[in-house]
């Protein structure tokens, strides 16, 4: 009879643990049942300074590579922007986003979801859903940014679906992992028209609400029509997860008097007309900013488009709000 | 009573583990298929004595501090409760240990070396196919699940054997 009713005791336990782990794992935020515990944050730490010890030279001479190509991109972008800006009469002030860099100091690569822990927290700055990068390649966003860590959610993640585009023409598809490469992802319903091929470059989209938009995921890798209608495949990412170890936490900051968001992004293209045979440029989103009267934000979404006339020979210019 | 000295023991030793789990073998991409969960020392070397119950309530909140630290939600967690359940059953069925020494570590030291293999790789087998049927269903293709259990499974092996030669040698 004793050992019945132990049975029975060893049993309920088991089923009260087991529910309480599954559960833990199956609720909605994975990452933050357990907050702002100092000794695992001081653990983080000290763990990931044993790592960083042994790689501080190699990551120095990357990170001094990463930061002249990165001054060389910020150059040609300002220009691209100030010059179209000029032309079609629109302000196109670009400086609205927030970059903290932050060093990784744990991350998982081989689970479902994988996670990305930095070591800068809401005392740097970091809030939750900014983008995190790494030498200009999209790496996750942050889901919980405490006190002096954040953890992220890797874009190695099982329950993320975002948009991407094709960068050279911004044809849109759908991305997601898949959850058997740390190296690759999978996109769906790229329109055939697209004229996607292997080793075009993908990169994320203003549609996404998780991402900044215009940042590099990765090429092409495999591609197949689907039913004579759109193009499935894979795309190999740019980033080597097995060597994060330093990224950028970008995020839009925030309008401290209307405490809203303030977003002016420019989409540029630049692509030829082939029955004009003239350059056409394209703004995919005009501005994204606070209306500080109804203190909500408006979103003007537009296209300029650059023509050239070919009974004058002159260049016209067309904006269209969509 | 409670013996101070034993407790620092295994704060100590669960530190070292989860030291080598993270700096090393979270770091370690052999394959996408192999995953080295060696925090599973700590549970695989429990002793013999220690009651069901109690193995998986320790279980749990060694769980919950990996799951916390990998922010993989529960799933260590769950797994790690399962082998510990099994834990008293496979020592029993597999291992001979004396009930002189029924307090001390589940170790190599104190059984015979192929029965302790045996051990092993039963309790690796049974938390790999737990920890990736609870991740993988019903994302990952079957073929996938197999593979990573099996591979998990057979580098974890020898890996966990070697180590608790080194963490638990003097632990007794």
């Amino acid at each position: 009879m004793k050992n019945i009713f132990k049975n029975i005791l060893v049993i309920l336990v088991f089923i009260i643990l087991e529910s309480t782990a599954l559960f833990l794992y199956f609720s909605k935020d994975k990452v933050t049942w357990v907050k702002n515990i100092n000794t695992i944050s001081y653990f983080h730490n000290f763990t990931s300074e044993i790592s960083r010890y042994f790689s501080l030279e190699s990551q120095n001479k990357i990170l001094n590579e990463d930061i002249a190509k990165l001054r060389i991109e910020i150059q040609q972008q300002r220009d691209l922007i100030n010059n179209i800006g000029a032309q079609n009469n629109i302000d196109t002030t670009v400086g609205s986003y927030q970059s903290i860099g932050a060093m990784v100091i744990n991350q998982t690569i081989l689970k479902k979801n994988n996670v990305i822990t930095i070591n800068k927290g809401s005392i740097d700055g970091v809030k939750n859903n900014m983008s995190i990068i790494s030498n200009g390649n999209i790496v996750g966003y942050i889901t919980d940014a405490q006190d002096k860590i954040s953890y992220a959610r890797s874009i190695l993640s099982s329950n993320i679906n975002s948009s991407g585009a094709l960068k050279k023409n911004n044809s849109l598809c759908s991305i997601n992992w898949t959850g058997e490469s740390p190296y690759e992802l999978q996109f769906s319903e790229m329109t055939k028209y697209s004229g996607a091929t292997v080793g075009d470059t993908v990169i994320t989209t203003s549609f996404s609400d998780i991402y900044i938009p215009n940042i590099n995921i990765g090429t092409i890798s495999e591609i197949e029509l689907m039913q004579d209608m759109y193009y499935n495949g894979k795309i190999k990412l740019f980033s080597d997860y097995k060597k994060l170890k330093f990224v950028t936490v970008i995020g839009q900051e925030t309008d401290t008097t209307t405490n809203a968001k303030v977003k002016q992004v420019a989409v540029f293209s630049q692509k030829a007309n082939t029955t004009t045979n003239a350059k056409v440029k394209q703004v995919g989103v005009i501005g994204q900013k606070a209306d500080t009267t109804i203190n909500r934000e408006v979103t003007q979404f537009g296209v300029i488009e650059q023509k050239k006339d070919t009974t004058t020979n002159t260049e016209v210019k067309e904006v269209t709000e969509i | 009573m409670i013996n101070i000295n034993k407790i620092s023991k295994y704060i100590i030793t669960i530190i070292w583990i989860l030291l080598l789990q993270i700096t090393l073998f979270d770091n370690l991409l052999i394959s996408q298929y192999v995953y080295i969960p060696v925090y599973l020392l700590f549970i695989i070397s429990i002793p013999k004595r220690v009651k069901s119950i109690n193995a998986m309530i320790i279980s749990f909140i060694y769980g919950l501090i990996i799951d916390h630290y990998t922010g993989s939600g529960g799933a260590i967690t769950s797994a790690l409760v399962l082998t510990a359940a099994i834990r008293g059953y496979v020592i029993s069925k597999v291992i001979f240990i004396d009930s002189n020494i029924n307090n001390k570590s589940v170790t190599i030291k104190y059984t015979n070396p192929s029965n302790y293999i045996l051990y092993i790789s039963i309790i690796i087998l049974v938390f790999n196919t737990s920890l990736a049927l609870i991740e993988g269903i019903p994302l990952l293709s079957p073929t996938y699940i197999i593979t990573k259990i099996g591979l998990s499974t057979i580098v974890t092996i020898p890996i966990i054997a070697l180590l608790q030669y080194v963490i638990y040698d003097n632990f007794d």
